[in-house]
Order: structure tokens, then C-alpha cells, then sequence
């Protein structure tokens, strides 16, 4: 169902698509400005945010730079603590592990709370052919899979949706006599989606982070879908980034005031959720097997490059995109990858090389908002700009901009081809220039002028009127040193 | 992908010939100084508490004995009128003096049966027709309004979770300030123990969701309602 959900074409074609939806650009906008003006209230009340955000980036730098220990010492305590370990070097591989214990378990229904790694992996789309009903249980991601799609939104996955819309997909899954108030959709989800809760025989959960030193998964949820997931099926496969991984208790504190506020400028989440290993004998709930898929997927090959090894630090809150003038324009679709906003314009084109999102970084205004906003201070702007700069290397830039470059260096190189270069434009921006700007859209020029008027080349360069200028410059000292006046306001003084 | 070999190309990559056996050393551990010196006196504690859980749509209420406990206790299941109520089992009511209070209501206790035999409904089948929940607790967050709380045979995760009312039992000396602490004094606990309980709650406040157009919504999977009644 996610494959579905991606439209096709590049990000500019996928931009221009999403700018003719009103209501979601109001929508995105809302949620952006409320999320972050929610997480402004909240870090100014904690105090010293700028300590925090270097704490959280020291603990994070530290663990990727020793992932190596951390994640085997994650393992050992998983496995001492009666749960699997499974490692899956790509997608296919993830997603191939997962349904080997769906099929093993012979389950029908697999339960879901939010989990942008099982995007990643495209599980959905592997229950599906295999015959097995997959429910997203998050209400925001169970509102996008019955519309088909993906999520547009790494906190708010249905933020483009109206009630009147939501209203009509639960009508079309057997609601009836259902109004567009908030209660009552809810309460329809609920209904609905306990029912699946009690009969699903597996329950696939994310990872926010892994205690290295106790081989726990933490959960931060504000529904309780992902307690449901993690407490009734009596199998829960959890599917963690191989770098989600913290090394103490003490470290999760500064994430878990950290991660809500910049997610949503919450204290905390309504839960956080510590598992550690499955149900223990005796005990009448919890899953019986709980199996941990870790994934790379081309996260490995960013350790050791020092441009790109900060991406890893990531801790998934989303508040890049809140901030972004981009994302806040075209939403998350646009983007066409599991991973929306400055964050994904950075991490797809890493995990997927190629040149499926090699657009991506491209679809930025390089301001860093998103680097000011980021908790754990990943330099996501420098990050962007490097990664145009590989994709020019990799002799990816487009002929005409190949052109204009050479160009462009041909004639910076000397004054006097600087100069011939500059009169030869004045000729050529004749009939196009009218007063000092050019509105005309021909060729090339159209993506700028389409949206604003490029300034025209002005008829005297301030080389060529710089001995008039010199002139005047020089009168002036004279006036003042004789008179102790500017000449020129001689004449006032009579 | 084969164990070894993952590891080994993490290693690698990140400039080792094998990987790292040793535990690294760094300076930075969990919080910064400043805020590991936040630490509120008893009353404030509780103060903070409430103040913290009443933003979030909880209720606590502050009871100064114990027999308060039990009458506002009976109040609110009296006002609630649940059809059952569900409850840790073991010695759990006993502790709290339960009993009376109880006496009007149907009751069920979190007393797991080997859970082998598919064909009876297990336990948390049976609590999600539960009502109203009470539990105790482990410990409670003054600094956020949480409580935390600990799974083990006679106290089920689902206690907490299926019933659209979570009634909480908390003493005053359970209260601390900050996370931090709860989880410094769980992380020592099981060192004493045989390692950790194969769940740890921190609950803060009741269920709630802005997916619908970014409304508020309250009690969307877990409890609609979290009462938090603070004893002596």
C-alpha cells in the first residue's frame, strides 16, 4: 500500500501537483506553525535548550562513532533477555525476514503501530501479496491507509486529510450514522481498531531507541496503539535502523525531553514504553516470541564518510520539516520518498544511491532553519550543499547548466573577457529588458522569470563610469580641505 | 545477513580492523550537571504533580489518610457506575484496604492461568470489557505528571491500558522529581534482580491524538480518563 501511495516524476513536477492543493497547503501550515510554536513553549520552559541540544548531539556522536560495541551489546541483552536478533543488510532482505515469522506464525492479521522503518521496507506491500491483512493501527496512519496513500507528515502522517474525508472512508469501511465531529471518528477508530487488536496474531512496532545496556526497546506513543501491539499479539516483531541505539538509561532522559518537544512540543508522550525481552513465565501478557529485525540499508556505508556520518544521529522527530519554507510549501508527498523534508532530502538519496532522489537535495532554500531546529544539531544545510556538489561530480548537472558554467568561467577569467562578456549581454538583452528588469519568459529564462523579474544588465558598468566617478571624488577632498565644506554645498551657504 | 559480518562491516567502516570489545570511554553520560541538581522537596512534589497532570486532562487528587483514599475512591466508582472493574491481583486490594469499596461492584483480578490452552479466553480477553482499571505504581514523575509502572505475573500490562478509566494508587514517598531518578533506581533494582521487567510503563496522562485536522482528541486507544489518587 505504500508503494501506491508515491507519485511519480520528479520533485519540482510533484511540487507543482501539491501547490494546487489549497486545503493542503493550508493544512500544512497550520499543523507546521502549531508544532512549532508548541515546541518554542515547551523548550523555553525547560530551560537551557541550546545545553541540551549539545548533550544530545555529544551522546549521539558518540554512539554512531561506537556503533560497532553499542549494537552488539544491544543484542547480547536482547538475547539474554529471551528475545531474537535478526540483521538484514537491504530492504528485500528486512522484509523477507518479517514474513518468514508472519508465515512461520501462520498469522492472518499483523496489527501496526508507527514505524517509518517498515515504510522503508515496504511491509505492507509484502502482507499484502502474501494474503495477510496488515492494519496500521496509528489513527493518522490508519486514516492514510484506507485512502491509499502514504503519509505525508513523520508526526502528523494525515495532516493533508479533512474530516469530511475521513468521515467517508470510515463510512466506507462500515461506519454508519457517523458525523464529521472529532469524538465521534475517533471512537469509530477505537471500536474498530480493538477489535483487530484482539485478534491479530503478530504486532510489528518501530524502535525509537534500543538501551544498549539493557537490550531494551523504548517507545515514546501518545495513542497507546503501540502498547496494543506490544502487549496483545502473542508475537511482536519490532524493526529497528541499525543506528537507533543509545548505550544507558541515563542517555534516554535527555532524549525523552529531547524528542516530544521537538516532535510536538510535548513534556513527554502519553507513553513511553520500556520492553525488554518477551513475557516472562507467568505473566498473562506481552508476546510469547519478540523478534528484533535490524536493518542498514545503507546506513553503514555513511559511517566513516566525515560529511555525512552526522545523518545517523537522527532522532526522527520531525521538527526539520516544521520549519522548513519548502516542505511547509508542497508538503510531504512531494518529496516522493519514505523520508519527507530536510531530513529526507538528505537521507533518501544516501540509503537509495542512484538516481532515484538525487533531485532532493536540490529542493532546498539552504537558510538552515532545519539545522536550528534539529535537537541533536545535525548540519543537515552543509550535508545538502555537499551532496549537489557529488551529484555535479558525478556529471549528473544538466548540459545547459554544464554550459552556462563553462561559460561562466571562460568569461570571469580576465577583465577583458569579463568585459566583452557583459557587452555582449546588453546587446542580447535588448527587446527583452524593459526599464531595469527582464519579466520576458523565453527559453532557460522562464524558470526565473516565471515567478520574479531578473534584474537586466545596467547600461553603463561602474568600471566604465568609474573615471567620471573618480573625478567627482576628487573635487570633493579638494572642496574639503580647502574650505572645510563640500563644494557642491557651497552654494547653500550664501 | 549473516551476524558477524554485519558487525564487522559497521566495525570497518568506521576505521576498525574488528570490532570494538572495549567499553569506550566518554565524558558526557545522560543529563547535564544542572539539571541532575533539580530535585524538589516532598511538598512541592506533589504540587508539581498535580499542577503537571491537571494540563494534560488527568486528575490527581491529594488525599491526607488513608481512610480519604478509600471514601473518594468509592465516590468515583459510585459516579462511574462501571459495569466491571478490573484490578491487580495478588495482594493488591488487601494492601490498600480495598475490600469494602470493592464489595459493591463486579470485580475482576489480573490472576493469569497457564496461558497454553488457547480454547479459554485469556485473561486480557476478559479485561477488555473492562470499564475502570486500578493499579498502583512504581513510582511518579513530579516534573511531567507521569506514573510508572511495572509488569510481573499479578500486575498485567493490560490492567492499565484496555479500560477507558485508569485509576492510580500512589503513595507520597513513590513521588520524585525528574525521570532521571526512576530510571537510575530501576537500572539498580535490576542489578539486585534477575535484570530488568519485561515492561516498564512511564504513563503520562490519558490516550490522546491531533490526527483528525490537528483536534485534540482524548482516549483514542488507551484510557480516556487517568485519576491518580495520592495517599499518606
Amino acid at each position: 500500500m505504500s508503494d501506491a501511495g508515491w507519485q511519480a516524476g520528479n520533485v519540482v513536477e510533484r511540487s507543482h501537483e501539491a501547490l494546487q492543493d489549497n486545503f493542503l497547503r493550508g493544512a500544512v501550515r497550520f499543523t507546521t506553525d502549531r508544532l512549532k510554536g508548541r515546541k518554542s513553549e515547551a523548550t523555553s520552559e525547560l530551560g537551557d535548550w541550546e545545553q541540551w541540544r549539545e548533550r544530545g548531539q555529544a551522546i549521539r556522536s558518540h554512539t554512531v562513532a561506537h556503533l560497532d560495541y553499542y549494537l552488539a551489546q544491544f543484542c547480547d541483552r536482547v538475547r539474554e533477555a529471551g528475545g531474537h536478533v535478526h540483521f538484514a543488510d537491504d530492504a528485500a532482505e528486512a522484509a523477507m525476514i518479517v514474513m518468514q515469522i508472519v508465515d512461520e506464525k501462520k498469522a492472518k492479521t499483523v496489527v501496526k503501530s508507527k514505524s517509518m522503518v517498515s515504510e522503508e521496507i515496504h511491509v505492507n506491500h509484502h502482507l499484502l501479496q502474501a494474503g495477510v491483512r496488515a492494519i496500521e493501527t496509528d489513527l493518522g496512519e490508519y486514516i492514510v491507509q484506507l485512502a491509499g496513500q502514504a503519509p505525508s507528515h513523520i508526526i502528523i502522517p494525515a495532516i493533508h486529510k479533512t474530516r469530511e474525508q475521513i468521515r467517508d472512508l470510515f463510512v466506507g469501511v462500515g461506519a454508519t450514522d457517523l458525523t464529521t465531529d472529532t469524538a465521534a471518528l475517533a471512537a469509530f477508530a477505537r471500536r474498530t481498531l480493538r477489535q483487530e487488536f484482539l485478534q491479530a496474531e503478530v504486532g510489528l512496532t518501530g524502535c525509537n531507541f534500543g538501551i544498549a545496556e539493557s537490550g531494551s526497546v523504548a517507545l515514546f506513543s501518545n495513542e497507546g496503539n503501540g502498547r496494543m501491539v506490544s502487549t496483545l499479539p502473542r508475537t511482536q516483531i519490532v524493526t529497528m535502523g541499525m543506528e537507533r541505539i543509545l548505550p544507558t538509561f541515563a542517555d534516554l532522559e535527555v532524549m525523552a525531553n529531547l524528542l516530544p518537544r521537538s516532535a510536538t512540543g510535548q513534556k513527554l508522550t502519553a507513553y513511553l514504553s520500556l520492553i525488554t525481552g518477551p513475557r516472562r513465565e507467568g505473566e498473562g501478557d506481552g508476546p510469547d516470541e519478540l523478534h528484533i529485525v535490524i536493518l542498514d540499508n545503507g546506513r553503514s556505508r555513511q559511517l566513516g564518510d566525515p560529511d555525512m556520518q552526522a545523518v545517523l544521529h537522527c532522532i526522527r522527530c520531525g521538527a526539520c520539516l516544521n520549519v522548513c519554507p519548502v516542505y511547509r510549501h508542497i508538503g510531504g508527498h512531494a518529496y516522493g520518498s519514505v523520508y519527507p523534508g530536510p531530513i529526507g532530502a538528505v537521507l533518501s538519496p544516501l540509503l537509495q544511491e542512484g538516481d532515484k532522489h538525487a533531485d532532493l537535495p536540490f529542493a532546498s532554500s539552504l537558510c538552515g532553519a532545519c539545522y536550528e531546529a534539529c535537537p541533536v544539531k545535525i548540519p543537515l544545510h552543509d550535508m545538502l550543499v555537499t551532496l549537489r556538489a557529488r551529484y555535479v561530480a558525478r556529471g549528473k548537472a544538466s548540459q545547459l547548466e554544464r554550459v552556462a558554467f563553462r561559460g561562466y568561467r571562460v568569461s570571469f577569467a580576465t577583465p577583458r573577457r569579463y568585459k566583452a562578456s557583459f557587452a555582449l549581454l546588453r546587446v542580447l538583452q535588448r527587446g527583452l529588458a524593459k526599464g531595469n528588469q527582464i519579466d520576458a519568459q523565453v527559453g532557460p529564462l522562464r524558470g526565473w522569470t516565471a515567478s520574479r523579474s531578473l534584474p537586466a544588465v545596467a547600461a553603463h558598468s561602474f568600471r566604465s563610469r568609474f573615471a567620471e566617478i573618480k573625478r567627482e571624488l576628487d573635487v570633493d577632498d579638494r572642496g574639503q580641505g580647502l574650505g572645510g565644506k563640500p563644494e557642491r554645498e557651497g552654494a547653500n551657504n550664501g | 545477513m549473516d551476524e558477524a559480518a554485519f558487525m564487522q562491516r559497521i566495525a570497518k567502516r568506521l576505521g576498525r580492523v574488528r570490532p570494538m570489545m572495549q567499553q569506550p570511554s566518554r565524558t558526557e553520560i545522560g543529563a547535564p550537571e544542572f539539571w541532575d541538581a533539580y530535585d524538589l522537596p516532598m511538598s512541592a512534589r506533589v504540587d508539581k504533580f498535580c499542577e503537571e497532570l491537571a494540563r494534560l486532562g488527568g486528575s490527581a487528587i491529594v488525599c491526607d489518610h488513608a481512610n480519604d483514599v478509600l471514601q473518594r475512591l468509592a465516590d468515583i466508582l459510585h459516579s462511574l457506575a462501571p459495569g466491571k472493574v478490573g484490578l491487580w491481583g495478588g495482594e493488591f486490594a488487601t494492601t490498600w484496604g480495598l475490600r469494602d469499596v470493592l464489595q459493591a461492584h463486579t470485580c475482576i483480578r489480573w490472576e493469569p492461568q497457564d496461558r497454553v490452552d488457547a480454547v479459554t479466553p485469556t485473561l486480557h480477553e476478559a479485561f477488555a470489557s473492562v470499564d475502570v482499571g486500578i493499579t498502583g505504581c512504581d513510582y511518579a514523575i513530579a516534573d511531567t505528571g507521569s506514573v510508572v509502572l511495572t509488569c510481573d505475573p499479578l500486575r498485567g500490562r493490560s490492567v492499565s491500558l484496555l479500560p477507558s478509566v485508569h485509576i492510580v494508587l500512589v503513595r507520597r514517598s513513590q513521588i520524585r522529581t525528574r525521570l532521571g531518578e526512576v530510571l537510575n533506581e530501576m537500572l539498580s533494582a535490576a542489578h539486585r534482580l534477575p535484570g530488568y521487567p519485561s515492561s516498564i510503563n512511564i504513563i503520562t496522562g490519558p490516550s490522546r491524538s491531533s490526527d483528525i485536522e490537528n483536534d485534540l482528541c482524548i482516549g483514542v486507544h488507551g484510557p480516556a480518563s487517568v485519576i491518580v489518587m495520592i495517599a499518606p
